[in-house]
């Protein structure tokens, strides 16, 4: 159920309304195509062979029995790739650092060690079979904090410079330079507001904790595929993604191609959830198996594959230090991150800074030390996942701001309201918050949920109530940097939208759909897009950055209006009034004082094309994440613009604890969400109840459970994803507060709710046992103990 | 995913023949194949010939007989789960099939599967060499042990995976073993050697299932099963209890545990408690606390230890009620 609290109502036909999804009908029928069900003409089946040991010298590897079998095509390792590196992360200071194929050694369990293609899947798995690899193990290391001890095993030493970085070639006047890799520290981010000295000598009351967060998968249905064809002098691909700009860019620079020789087609896609956006070692290797073979190659991941060798979760460890007056007011935050990022790069340098700078916009706090390392260890590779840091950092942060609360005698209610931002503020970094309903959030949700009422109640006797809060950004300043939307009118009054966004499922080219319907005037019916195929479409910020909306529908409607002007120009010479006296609606242009003087968009049309001789009217429109920023900020000071708009969310959430057996059922999840406006209210709904469960299941269910390395737990049967039956009831309250520079005044809504449902239900958990719980997750286990401990402890006393 | 393994399907019309099949061509028995698919796919069992049962006939179908009642091997976990005559003479043999997995894998899952289906430990399927991949160390006593054995583990601490075989048990039922040589017949409790191992001879057939009518007739029973996911999960732990009260007085009383050792476990010290006393809530409390004495868990699996005490008396305190 939701319920909407609008500032200020207005009559849209189409944006504000649940509209069906447009690609629905493909999908429900099964009609839609996705990247498996493309079929290829003389298409060949790759098969990667992968390192069943952590961290170990590849000594040699005998491809020659592979090779004399019957059907096989082509068998290639690290020496055929030799030198070429890829990663999500590659500035002047950290060049690229993952190969394709692993070259001289194997860092985690799943990397990729050989390739084969073959006539059939069978025929290339049993290839795989007679590929030996000799290995000479090395010791490993799983930890963070114990890769960071000195005399920790090394994973990588000095990774060098592959050429001129990804900022480079976008205008960073800083040549690549090899990266020195000490302590296994893979990247360090330092940001310093205020004193913080100062800040602790102010405060009142000091506290602090250390919290650890566990890795999770992001579990998309659709396991990761490509189809790769590379005819002559271009490649032409399907993937299973979330973005076709970032693809393109690295298969283009890993397979030595211009970038207008890659096309990354479009292909509808079964989840993505931050875990598809960095170039896979598959998606290469199908490409270079098609460009040696001179057939096209495709690659499906199993099940396992998918888990152990292409992304997870960042797990991370707090130490929070946290002063307040008495009055609960933060004086100063010491923050501590560590992060185990995995054998390579993947996201860790970003996860660092996000887990500082989605804490930043929500409390006003003067004085700020954040450190945040992200570490390699020999574990899988870890990535972006809905929330990217802010889950791992509300879990920590918004858990101490209620131990604060009880210490200082406060409600975890007032001690938020009387640290939170208002519409206005600008935060350390510049950004400005020219929306934010977060007092809004947290006033509703209270109210909505009785949480007063309910809050400390039942302590220790098995019911519990708690609350969350998070932000969230609306896109940065990330390759390709904004988005360019074009909108073409047909002879028949209807249009077509192209845009490069990716619709993975979050519902995107609705959105889209709705919002060019809303500006052009006409009926959703006569509205299509044609979206993220890197040839066909204007590049758009690609879908991992949260600037759907902000950004990419923006850019799709200023080139609506753009061709609406166009559209008034012709208009207003048929009817001989001035443009600025025509309006729209319903396929119609009127003039708004004399209604009668009106002509449909298909008049207007065909006589444009007629009187302009071919003309066709194609609006195009453009937009950027933040004014006034060309880069994202920095990672290793935190400094510099990073987004146009933050979205807001306070979550509460009801839990039943059953202290004989440990069960946690989650009764009731509340999310009060700040998305500016919701252009779609059921698919916002839709996303905020699916991060109401995501959330819930990374608390209570889902955990990824490494043992040297290997993943005992890759697959949908022991990897425990809720299902219907696990699901709490969700209610959804639509906060509005119209940011300006939002179409329609909508920002981000796809992964910020989470970071505040996995707190609320921690918090509820102490509400409930009066144990608090520093590690995820919070399974039955896990609360026994706590309750043993606690027994034995008062006991003592 | 394919099937990497090639192998011959053969589908016989007889026991005897699915016998040979066994005996002279090491043929693997499949039934409704939702065991041992999975296990194909991950080459943890690659046959040479696989041996369909589902041709024979007579071995599909619950039917009650005054002494007894049979269940075939063939019968699947959905009809079990909805029989009127089950859920009205031994209902938690229904609970039990009901909990089992998802709709889809009860159609065509079988009881015969069920009951002889592979260890779910995470080492085993995920080939670690452990004891029971030919090699000399049980990986889970030093490393992942949420999933393991409590009690009486001496190489391999994986559990017994099955709902059915816990309450089955509970029930006294026994199995019938067919081959080209005759027939067997023996209690379900001593079918289970240890994890993963058997009492069933090279070219045997678990034909049916018996359960007495005496052990269903005025007995009430109760079935609870512990687990994280309310669908598609197996247990942590689980329960069945099968009692006789008359005038007042349990007079046979049967607590079985499952996925907490290697078999399906007796609490045998529950079951001396409870008979030949009344049932109140201080006697169910002892049997509960007798039932784990002898747990010895693990470094994270202490939690199993408070489990099954508390599901035991809970399904005590199930029947109780049902007295009153």
């Amino acid at each position: 159920m939701q319920e909407t609290v609008t500032k200020e109502k207005e009559e849209y036909v189409y944006v504000g309304k649940g509209v069906p999804r447009v690609d629905g009908y493909k999908k429900v029928t099964g009609k839609a195509v996705y990247t498996v069900d493309v079929d290829l003409p003389g298409m060949l089946h790759g098969k990667i062979l992968r390192s069943p040991v952590p961290h170990a010298l590849i000594k040699s590897i005998d491809t020659s029995r592979a090779e004399a079998l019957p059907g096989v095509k082509a068998v290639i390792t690290g020496k055929d790739t030799q030198g070429i590196r890829f990663g999500f992360v590659e500035t002047p200071h950290m060049p690229a650092d993952m190969p394709p194929l692993a070259e001289d050694k194997v860092r985690y369990v799943g990397e990729a060690v050989a390739a084969v293609a073959a006539t059939s899947e069978r025929i290339a798995v049993k290839a795989l079979d007679l590929i030996e690899v000799e290995y000479k193990p090395l010791p490993a290391v799983f930890h963070p904090e114990k890769a960071m001890e000195p005399e920790a095993p090394k994973i990588h030493d000095i990774i060098p410079a592959t050429g001129p970085s990804f900022w480079q070639q976008w205008g960073v006047e800083r040549e690549s330079t090899p990266q020195k890799v000490e302590r296994n520290i893979c990247s360090e981010i330092h940001v310093e507001i205020g004193d913080i000295e100062e800040g602790f000598a102010k405060a009142d009351y000091i506290r602090e904790d250390r919290f650890e967060t566990n890795v999770t998968a992001h579990g998309a249905l659709e396991p990761h595929g490509v189809v790769a064809r590379y005819t002559r002098d271009k490649l032409d691909v399907w993937l299973s993604h979330m973005g076709p700009y970032m693809k393109r860019y690295w298969l283009a620079r890993t397979m030595g191609l211009p970038d207008s020789k890659v096309r990354v087609h479009h292909a509808y896609i079964g989840g993505a959830f931050g875990g598809k956006i960095d170039l896979f070692d598959y998606e290469f290797i199908a490409s270079y198996l098609s460009k040696i073979t001179g057939r096209p190659v495709r690659i499906v991941l199993t099940r396992k594959e998918v888990f152990q060798s292409t992304r997870l979760r960042h797990p991370m460890v707090f130490y929070v230090k946290t002063g307040v007056k008495r009055n609960g007011k933060i004086t100063a935050l010491d923050v501590t991150a560590i992060d185990d990022t995995g054998a390579y790069r993947g996201t860790g340098p970003v996860v660092v800074y996000l887990a500082h700078a989605f804490s930043i916009p929500l409390y006003r706090i003067p004085n700020v030390n954040y450190k945040g390392y992200a570490v390699y260890t020999n574990n899988p590779v870890r990535v972006a996942m809905r929330g990217h840091g802010a889950p791992q950092a509300r879990f920590a942060m918004e858990q101490q701001l209620d131990m604060i609360a009880e210490d200082i005698g406060m409600s975890p209610i007032d001690i938020r309201l009387i640290n939170v931002r208002e519409q206005g503020e600008v935060l350390p970094n510049g950004d400005i918050l020219n929306s934010c309903g977060l007092r809004e959030c947290i006033e509703r949700s209270a109210e909505r949920s009785d949480f007063m009422k309910k809050y400390g109640k039942n302590r220790g006797k098995g019911r519990g109530i708690g609350i969350g809060l998070t932000s969230m950004f609306s896109g940065a300043q990330f390759y390709p940097f904004g988005a360019t939307g074009v909108v073409l009118l047909h002879d028949d009054g209807s249009a077509t939208i192209f845009s490069g966004a990716v619709e993975f499922g979050q519902g995107s080219d609705t959105m889209m759909c709705q919002i060019v319907a809303e500006e052009l005037g006409i009926d959703i019916g006569k509205v299509s897009i044609l979206s993220a195929d890197s040839e066909l479409c204007p590049i758009a910020l690609d879908n991992w950055l949260s600037g759907g909306t902000f950004v990419n529908g923006r850019a799709v409607q200023l080139a609506a209006r753009n061709a609406k002007e166009q559209l008034l120009s012709y208009a207003s010479q048929i009817l001989g009034v001035s443009k600025e006296e025509l309006d729209v609606r319903d396929g119609e242009i009127f003039s708004v004082k004399d209604p009668s003087k009106k002509i449909s968009h298909e008049g207007v049309i065909k006589y444009a094309i007629h009187k302009s001789r071919g003309k066709q009217i194609v609006g195009v429109g453009h937009a950027t994440p933040v004014e006034g920023a060309y880069w994202y900020p920095s990672l290793r000071t935190g400094k510099g613009k990073f987004t146009g708009a933050y979205s807001f969310s306070a979550s509460v959430a009801e839990v039943e604890v059953d202290m004989d057996t440990g069960v946690v059922r989650v009764l009731k999840i509340i999310n009060a969400h700040d998305c500016g406006y919701p252009i779609n209210p059921i698919l916002v709904e839709g996303q905020a109840e699916g991060q109401g469960y995501m959330g819930m299941a990374q608390v209570l269910m889902e955990n990824i459970v490494e043992h040297d390395g290997v993943i005992l737990n890759s697959d949908f049967l022991e990897y425990k994803m809720p299902t219907a039956l696990d699901i709490p009831e969700m209610e959804t309250i639509h906060i509005e507060t119209r940011d300006p520079n939002g179409p329609f005044g909508g920002k981000e809504v796809g992964e910020g709710v989470i970071a505040g449902v996995v707190a609320a239900i921690a918090n509820a958990i102490y509400d409930a046992t009066g144990v608090r719980f520093h590690t995820l997750p919070i399974t039955p286990d896990v609360i026994l103990k706590g309750l043993k401990e606690k027994r034995m402890k008062e006991e003592r006393q | 995913m394919i099937i990497p393994g090639e192998f011959e399907y053969v589908s016989p019309s007889s026991i005897s023949e699915a016998s040979r099949e066994i005996i002279e061509r090491d043929a693997v028995v499949f039934a409704g194949g939702t065991d041992l698919v999975p296990m194909f796919k991950e080459k943890l069992v690659t046959p040479k010939v696989v041996v369909n049962l589902k041709k024979i006939p007579g071995m599909d179908g619950i039917s009650f007989d005054k002494a007894y009642m049979s269940i075939g091997a063939l019968t699947t976990l959905a009809s079990l789960a909805t029989h009127p005559s089950i859920l009205e003479k031994c209902p938690s043999i229904g609970k039990a099939a009901k909990s089992i997995a998802s709709p889809q894998i009860r159609n065509v899952g079988t009881v015969g599967g069920n009951l002889c289906q592979n260890l779910r430990c995470p080492y085993f399927r995920q080939d670690f060499p452990c004891h029971k991949r030919g090699g000399k160390k049980c990986f889970a006593v030093g490393g992942d042990n949420y999933l393991h054995s409590i009690f009486g583990a001496k190489r391999c601490f994986a559990v017994n995976p099955s709902d059915l075989a816990t309450i089955l048990v509970a029930y006294d039922s026994k199995v019938i073993l067919e081959s080209k040589e005759g027939v067997r017949e023996i209690f379900l409790e001593d079918f289970y050697l240890g994890p993963g191992e058997f009492d069933i001879e090279k070219g045997e057939i678990l034909k049916e299932v018996v359960v007495s009518s005496e052990n269903m007739d005025n007995t009430l029973d109760a079935f609870l099963k512990f687990r994280i996911r309310q669908s598609i999960d197996f247990a942590l732990v689980n329960v069945g209890v099968v009692l006789k009260i008359q005038n007042g007085l349990v007079e046979k009383a049967s607590v079985v545990l499952g996925a907490v050792a290697g078999t399906p476990y007796r609490a045998v010290e529950s079951e001396k408690a409870l008979t030949g006393n009344e049932l109140t809530k201080e006697l169910i409390e002892e049997a509960a606390h007798k039932a784990v004495e002898k747990a010895k868990p693990l470094s994270k699996n202490e939690y199993k230890v408070d489990v099954a005490r508390i599901l035991i008396k809970r399904a005590l305190e199930e029947i109780m009620e049902r007295t009153l």
